[in-house]
């Protein structure tokens, strides 16, 4: 696992191939062996009574085609809130864009301050080296109550770690 | 009869404005549209009241009369009302697209410092081209025929101006550096004082009577013209040369302010279809000149934030770039008389004796590109955004040619690092600040060099290193368009949230 020094080091080493980017507050994300992320502007929400019945994988060409049936793309300001209500599940994806080099992996998971109220980011926490692009947050809310969710906080946490030779 | 149908009409507009009110309420990306909406509700707000105040005064006459009189004085206002509106509803309905989002702000930025207040509207249309159109005059237009306070009203909003670019367009993000052109329409336009001339007109006004005896004995020659057909074509002539002064000067304040991207960008919009050089029966030579004119003169600009001492490949890419643009433009000239030509060149310098003054700070420095273009390119290559200046990551334009000696130094030097940095492993000082957003220019002129000097497509064979046309090149074209986009919404959050960082940690829930 790197440590916050070897993380800082490298993302300020151009030829690290490491970069997080942006990080609005370098002094609060970078934890002693984490990053926080911060929550991005684009949602997938799933609508409610679609009709349809099952999701099979067996039947994957019908879920492309019913996809669109299913779910809705929004787009929040920064700074705004989004309402995650009890039992709803939403695709979202992190503020800052990851690039990996190949050695090292990393793995995304949700702050505990957020996972103690009922959400849950169930995200496939392992991200592969030689991955580049935002990370996608599914978000679930299994408390009793909405949550209010702001474009930019800090929401999850991602710990790296190099990776063995191949 | 005809009092109710009126009210309907100005009820069901309004109803129709109030939907779109509740639509847009939360979006920050559409000022300008939310204007026009506000100068839309003072007119349909005027218009109903004027009906209701008729419908008042007629009330007790009988209904043949009433019904008659009613029409002579409403029934004009409703007919402009719904000849007017269409345009500017169908607008407000129709907002710009997801893809174009990433460069509304930064020109919108631009053109509210170059013209305090103005907002702007993009608006996809089914052209492909882009041009400027004025809202507050069609609208004023209107408000006169209404009261003087309804023209007051609409003249105390702030000026919107729309920018029409192609649906089809929308998502050439590198393209999207030509509406440049456009904002510095918005520039030389300006009021140099209240209500005084800006610096456009004033400038060509001046060439133009410096050699007004000479347009007269242009016009004369070889022809006798009465007076008043002497004063036709004259004013004639004065429009096409101012025409064509204004696109010369919006082509070089665009460059100025966007950087070279914005010749890379009315290159290639424009030279798939526009003419290299124009006369005086081809469509569109009383407002524009060729193309090949043009792009002559804004080469020079381009290859000033080229000028430097520089020779990493990034920079060599960039030149060659520049130099196979003004190898493509063909020995055509415009078929225009000596002394337009004249008139034009002399504005054009007249002006640019004025422009650092007039735009100031607002122009894309030399410098700020010089700095930042090798980083931009190296990240690019890795596969990184460039969306923030990261200021303490090392640079790439250092020289890459070392000696072993200094290898060895700076692996030495390496070693005593991390050990410090390891001993020091809980204590490290983080720069203050870390970063800040990467400029959307530098992303911009950083990103069409690279794509245009081909680093962008795997296959970097000379046949498509310029002339990407294969299918796969393409499809990499439409991926690096929608990487730029991103990287510069990236650099759009980062700078709209520096502001709000502390806001945003107090409605998080803290550790522990």
């Amino acid at each position: 696992m790197l440590s916050r020094a070897e993380i800082v080091r490298r993302l300020q080493d151009q030829r690290s191939g490491l970069a997080i980017t942006p990080l609005i507050d370098a002094a609060k994300q970078l934890g002693e062996a984490s990053v926080d992320l911060r929550l991005g502007p684009d949602f997938i929400v799933t609508r409610q009574a679609t009709g349809l019945a099952t999701f099979d994988p067996a039947r994957v060409d019908e879920i492309i085609d019913r996809l669109r049936d299913y779910q809705d793309y929004v787009r929040r300001p920064v700074g705004s809130a989004f309402y995650l209500h009890p039992g709803e599940f939403a695709i979202a994806r992190t503020l800052e864009y990851l690039t990996l080099p190949t050695g090292t992996s990393a793995e995304v998971v949700g702050r505990s301050s957020w996972g103690r109220l009922g959400l849950v980011i169930a995200t496939a926490p392992l991200i592969q080296p030689r991955f580049s692009g935002t990370i996608t947050l599914e978000l679930a809310n299994l408390g009793t109550v909405p949550m209010v969710l702001y474009v930019g906080v800090r929401i999850a946490q991602a710990t790296l770690y190099d990776v063995g030779a191949q | 009869m005809i009092f109710e149908r009126a009210l309907f009409r100005t009820e069901a507009l309004r109803h129709e404005l109030e939907r779109l009110d509740r639509t847009y309420a939360e979006r920050e990306d559409v000022p300008g549209t939310k204007v026009i909406m506000r100068a839309l509700r003072l007119i349909v707000g005027e218009t109903e009241r004027e009906i209701i105040n008729e419908g008042r005064r007629l009330a007790g006459r009988q209904n043949a009369v009433r019904d008659t009189d009613f029409q002579r004085a409403v029934g004009a206002h409703i007919s402009t009302l719904e000849r007017l509106l269409p345009e500017h509803l169908s607008r407000a309905r129709r907002t710009h697209g997801r893809d174009i989002e990433a460069i509304i702000g930064p020109f919108s930025r631009l053109a509210d410092v170059l013209s305090p207040g103005r907002e702007l509207v993009f608006d996809p249309v089914d052209r492909y081209e882009i041009v400027l159109s004025s809202v507050r005059r069609s609208l004023q237009r209107y408000a006169n025929s209404f009261s003087d306070e309804l023209h007051a009203a609409i003249g105390h909003l702030p000026h919107v101006t729309v920018v029409l670019y192609p649906l089809l367009a929308e998502r050439e993000t590198l393209q999207h550096a030509v509406i440049g052109h456009e904002v510095a329409h918005v520039a030389l336009a300006e009021p140099l004082e209240a209500d005084g001339p800006s610096i456009g007109s004033l400038v060509f006004t001046q060439a133009f009577a410096e050699d007004v005896a000479e347009v007269r004995r242009h016009l004369t020659t070889g022809q006798a013209l009465s007076s008043r057909e002497l004063r036709a074509e004259e004013i004639k002539l004065r429009d096409r040369s101012q025409a064509w002064f204004w696109e010369f000067a919006c082509d070089q304040v665009g460059v100025r302010l966007v950087g070279p991207a914005m010749l890379l960008a009315l290159h290639e919009f424009a030279a798939v279809r526009n003419r290299w050089s124009q006369e005086p029966t081809f469509p569109g030579y009383e407002t524009h000149p060729g193309l090949a004119w043009r792009l002559r003169r804004l080469v020079p600009e381009a290859r000033r934030f080229l000028d430097v001492p520089r020779n990493t490949a990034p920079w060599r890419h960039a030149r060659r770039v520049i130099d196979q643009i003004e190898d493509t433009i063909p020995n055509e000239h415009d078929k225009i008389s000596d002394v337009e030509r004249q008139i034009i060149e002399r504005s054009l310098q007249l002006l640019d004796e004025r422009l650092d003054d007039h735009l100031g700070g607002n122009q894309f420095l030399v410098g700020e590109f010089e700095r930042l273009y090798d980083v931009a390119w190296d990240k690019l290559a890795s596969g990184i955004p460039p969306a923030e200046e990261v200021f303490s990551r090392t640079r790439p334009d250092v020289t890459w040619r070392r000696t072993r000696a200094t290898a060895r130094k700076r692996q030495t030097r390496r070693r005593r690092v991390d050990r410090r940095l390891r001993d020091q492993r809980d204590d490290i000082a983080l720069p203050d600040p870390w970063s800040q957003p990467m400029d959307w220019r530098v992303i911009v002129n950083s990103a069409y060099f690279f794509w245009l000097s081909g680093a962008a497509l795997e296959r970097k064979s000379p046949e498509v290193a310029h002339m990407p046309i294969d299918a796969r090149a393409l499809k990499r074209r439409a991926a690096f368009n929608e990487h730029v986009r991103g990287t510069l919404e990236l650099s759009e959050i980062q700078l709209r949230l520096q502001d709000v960082k502390e806001q945003l940690d107090e409605m998080n829930f803290p550790e522990g």
